[in-house]
């Protein structure tokens, strides 16, 4: 029997036709067949004249779920090096946004200049710091990314987060296309194009402004790391308001609200390229020239210091000096360039 | 001659069988049937009308309606036909004379014969491209033409040998990317009070009663009307789903041993009711782990349901049209024929729904409802 396996990449046409809704994997773009197949065998495309590329099937199948392949191996199946899809692996060998990728590069097999020490790590069987989650078979995209684009409790999750990570139900993130709305976490700008998965594309809302949707999320793993000033794990509780953080603030805490060597909002204004904030009022400033006027309840997240997925530095660190493009790494080349961005020791 | 074929088979599965404990049983063609279908008695093959389930009495092409002079000429020559037969005659007008053929048949090839009647002739099922009759959707859908490739369904062609050539139409030389049927590998052309005739192809006479149950109500064309025709089994060989036949040539795609090898309960290919092979299911079965969504199932609206109508399914214990048409996730199981059309549709791989952009997953959300997540 000859097992015929097709190279495949029908997304390029799916692509064209997703420009509502923002994500893909969801609604009308969830397409079963991109990841499952029924037989674990298929001698032609699903056009009704058997043409069409369809996603290749690993080889030591059949899989679990009926999927083409290993979880992993099947994500970057189309998101390693593909243009039709954002590459999350490593360096991007598929379209890359004018300023760089919002959530960075997943590292596995530790190595150079993505090591394992760079950021989240496929396959890694490590318990999340912070936290109890791990992954007896490795860390896979959907322990973080709900396949289907299911969202629990948020109707639209951002990035398809998952609403189960970590284990447990908890809730998504949840997010704004186009036309800002201060409800809810995450504003998009767009939800396509080439700079649809850019880090100048992504702005963080502060609805609460004792909490981050999207800390709380990261929270599912790294269960010690988040938290609001009144929590035990994150400040003396017998300290003075706002004051004696155990951990370093991920909310509830406003960037030079306090006086003295805290933080410093002047600083932070001061600089031409900025890490990303949490705005109550959407207002970002403008990348790329300093920010005259900024509002006073900025409040700095997970992502403020972290690639989301990770880099080239260890700890997935943004070394944003601020003075150009941040680009994945960040302009500058060490970890206290990131804390300069709010704070004034060493000036 | 046997022999030799007994040894290809051994090593053809030497090759394909890596660990499983099905292998070590299989060393020759009688093994290798037995494999296919564990149910099957090596006995005689009486064909036998009265089964007390009888979803097979009254099929055309069988007793009374087995009519020779329909497929068969004896001297290749007839000079006007014969009492009581119905004009005009689909192998053309009188005086006829054929090609001598082999089994005295009145066309070069079995497919060839069964198509002067099944293709384009009003009142007599049509199976091949648009329908005649004019049905709102045949029971089994309908072929290409043969010897055309048909990525739509099943592939016909002429010049395929008996059951024991069958093997080796995917096996041996023969690649199933490439292969091909015939009318009679499915159906018995000399009826076996199964519905349709329907038989197993590698070993035509030793098949159960099958659960295809059409509506009594129905007359005429409409017998063959999907909406007329119904599925269930009793899970052994008094009646059992229809799909049990389409093992004969797709034995790898049902059982536990290949829809979940590694038996964590999570399947490996999809599921499809197989009582045979002890590997049965119900839309309900789910629900427990968010698989299936069986009140979705049942309300029948929503995602899965905007483009395409309820999927067939298999219902567990019915016997008669009416049981079988008890929408209800408990005993409502998915098998080929909720996914696929027999002879084949106008979408890829016979599917039941197009698999196109936008509702790629009609069907599948029927029972699944992850669309609307
Ligand atoms: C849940 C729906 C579903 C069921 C049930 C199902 N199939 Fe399929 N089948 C598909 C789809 C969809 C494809 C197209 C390939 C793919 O997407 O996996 C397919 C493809 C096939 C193919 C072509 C494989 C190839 O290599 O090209 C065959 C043959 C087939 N099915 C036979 C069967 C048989 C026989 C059964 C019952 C034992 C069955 N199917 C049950 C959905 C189904
Ligand atoms: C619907 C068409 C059809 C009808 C009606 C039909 N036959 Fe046949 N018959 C066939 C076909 C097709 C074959 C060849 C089978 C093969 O190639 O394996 C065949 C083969 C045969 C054979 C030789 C092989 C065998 O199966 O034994 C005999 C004898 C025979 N038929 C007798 C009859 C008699 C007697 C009748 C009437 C009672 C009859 N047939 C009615 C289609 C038909
Ligand atoms: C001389 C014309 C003729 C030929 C040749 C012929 N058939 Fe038929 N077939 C009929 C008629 C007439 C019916 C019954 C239609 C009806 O239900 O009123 C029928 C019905 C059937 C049915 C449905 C039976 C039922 O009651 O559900 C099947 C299956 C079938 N034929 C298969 C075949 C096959 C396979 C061949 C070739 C071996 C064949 N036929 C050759 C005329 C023919
Ligand atoms: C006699 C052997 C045989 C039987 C019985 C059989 N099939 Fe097939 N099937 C084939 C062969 C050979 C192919 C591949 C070539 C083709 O497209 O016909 C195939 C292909 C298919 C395909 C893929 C068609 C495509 O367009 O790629 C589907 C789906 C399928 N079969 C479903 C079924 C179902 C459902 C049954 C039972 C009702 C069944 N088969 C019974 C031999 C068989
Ligand atoms: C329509 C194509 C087709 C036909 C006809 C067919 N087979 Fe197969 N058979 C397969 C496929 C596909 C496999 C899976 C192994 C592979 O990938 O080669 C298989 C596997 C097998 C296996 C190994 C089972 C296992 O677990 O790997 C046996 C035994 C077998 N076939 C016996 C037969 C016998 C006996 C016949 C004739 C009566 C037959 N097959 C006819 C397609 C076919
Ligand atoms: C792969 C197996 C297979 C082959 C090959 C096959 N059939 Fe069928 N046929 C079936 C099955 C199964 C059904 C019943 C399916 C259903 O009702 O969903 C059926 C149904 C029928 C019916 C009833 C009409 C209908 O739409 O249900 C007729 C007539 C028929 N077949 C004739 C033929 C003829 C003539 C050929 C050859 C040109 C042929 N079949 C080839 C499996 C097959
Ligand atoms: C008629 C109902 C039905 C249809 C249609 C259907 N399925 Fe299923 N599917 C089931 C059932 C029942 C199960 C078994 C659920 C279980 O045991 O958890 C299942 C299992 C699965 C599983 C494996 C779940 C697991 O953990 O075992 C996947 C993946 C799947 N189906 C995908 C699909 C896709 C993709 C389609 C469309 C091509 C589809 N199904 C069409 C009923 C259906």
């Amino acid at each position: 029997m000859k097992k015929l396996i097709f190279l495949t990449f029908a997304f390029v046409i799916f692509l064209m036709c997703s420009v509502f809704a923002g994500d893909y994997h969801t609604g009308a773009t969830l397409n079963c067949n991109e990841c499952h197949v029924m037989h674990y065998s298929q001698t032609h495309g699903y056009n009704a004249d058997g043409s069409g590329t369809f996603t290749a099937m690993g080889t030591s199948g059949p899989y679990d779920n009926l999927l083409r392949n290993d979880v992993n191996d099947l994500c970057l199946t189309c998101h390693d090096n593909q243009s039709f899809a954002p590459d999350v692996l490593t360096d991007n060998g598929g379209t890359a946004p004018t300023n760089g990728r919002e959530a960075g590069a997943l590292n596995r097999g530790n190595t150079a200049p993505y090591y394992d020490a760079t950021g989240h790590t496929l396959g890694s069987t490590d318990q999340a710091p912070g936290g109890t989650f791990s992954n007896a078979d490795g860390l896979e995209c959907v322990d973080c990314h709900q396949p289907h684009g299911y969202g629990g409790s948020t109707a639209n999750p951002y990035r398809n987060l998952s609403p189960m990570s970590g284990g447990g139900f908890h809730a998504s993130v949840s997010y704004a296309v186009g036309t800002n709305d201060l409800t809810m976490d995450v504003f998009e700008n767009q939800a396509g194009g080439s700079d649809h998965y850019d880090l100048n594309n992504v702005h963080f809302n502060e609805p609460d402004q004792t909490a981050s949707g999207f800390g709380a999320w990261c929270k599912s793993c790294h269960t010690d790391f988040h938290g609001s000033s009144s929590d035990a794990n994150m400040r003396d509780q017998a300290g003075p308001a706002g004051e004696e953080w155990y951990r370093h603030p991920t909310a509830d805490a406003n960037i030079g609200a306090l006086a003295g060597g805290h933080s410093d909002l002047t600083q932070f204004s001061g600089k031409a390229y900025r890490v990303h904030v949490m705005s109550s009022t959407g207002d970002w400033g403008t990348y790329g020239s300093p920010w005259t006027g900024a509002p006073t309840d900025l409040t700095p997240s997970c992502m403020s210091c972290h690639k989301a997925h990770g880099n080239q530095n260890a700890f997935g660190l943004i070394f944003a000096k601020g003075d150009a493009n941040l680009g994945e790494q960040g302009d500058g080349s060490t970890y206290t360039d990131l804390c300069k961005q709010c704070h004034v020791q060493g000036n | 001659m046997k022999k030799y074929f007994s040894l290809l088979l051994t090593i053809v599965l030497v090759l394909f069988i890596v660990n499983l404990a099905v292998a070590d049983d299989f060393t020759d063609y009688e093994a290798g049937l037995n494999y296919i279908h564990p149910s099957r008695s090596n006995g005689n093959k009486t064909v036998t009308k009265n089964m007390s389930l009888g979803p097979g009495d009254n099929v055309y092409h069988n007793g009374t309606t087995l009519l020779c002079s329909q497929c068969h000429v004896m001297h290749a020559s007839m000079q006007h036909p014969h009492d009581g037969q119905t004009l005009p005659d689909p192998f053309g007008p009188y005086p006829q004379t054929y090609t001598p053929s082999k089994y005295l048949l009145k066309a070069a090839d079995p497919v060839a014969l069964c198509l002067t009647c099944h293709d384009n002739v009003a009142g007599i099922p049509d199976v091949v491209g648009a329908d005649v009759n004019g049905l709102t959707a045949r029971s089994a859908g309908f072929f290409e033409s043969p010897g055309v490739d048909n990525p739509r369904g099943h592939k016909l062609d002429y010049g395929l040998g008996g059951s024991s050539s069958l093997c080796s139409r995917c096996h041996f030389s023969g690649s199933f990317a490439t292969a091909a049927v015939s009318c009679i590998d499915c159906h018995n052309p000399h009826g076996n009070y199964r519905p349709r005739n329907l038989q197993w192809a590698s070993d035509p006479g030793g098949e159960p009663q099958f659960g295809l149950l059409i509506n009594p109500a129905a007359t005429g064309m409409s017998r063959y009307e999907k909406a007329d025709v119904g599925f269930g089994t009793t899970n052994d060989n008094n009646l059992r789903e229809v799909s049990n036949m389409c093992d004969d040539c797709h034995h790898v795609f049902t059982g536990s041993n290949y829809n979940d090898p590694d038996g964590n309960g999570i399947h490996n290919r999809h599921p499809s009711y197989d009582s045979e092979r002890g590997s049965t299911n119900n839309i309900a079965q789910g629900a427990s782990r968010g698989t299936t969504d069986p009140t979705h199932w049942e309300n029948g609206t929503g995602a899965g349901f905007a483009h395409t109508p309820r999927l067939r399914f298999v219902n567990n214990g019915a016997t008669d049209f009416t049981s079988s048409q008890v929408v209800d996730a408990n005993i409502n199981g998915v098998f080929c024929l909720s996914c696929h059309s027999a002879h084949g549709s106008s979408n890829a791989f016979g599917l039941a729904w197009d698999p196109v952009v936008g509702k790629n997953g009609e069907g599948c959300d029927q029972c699944h409802n992850k669309t609307s997540l």
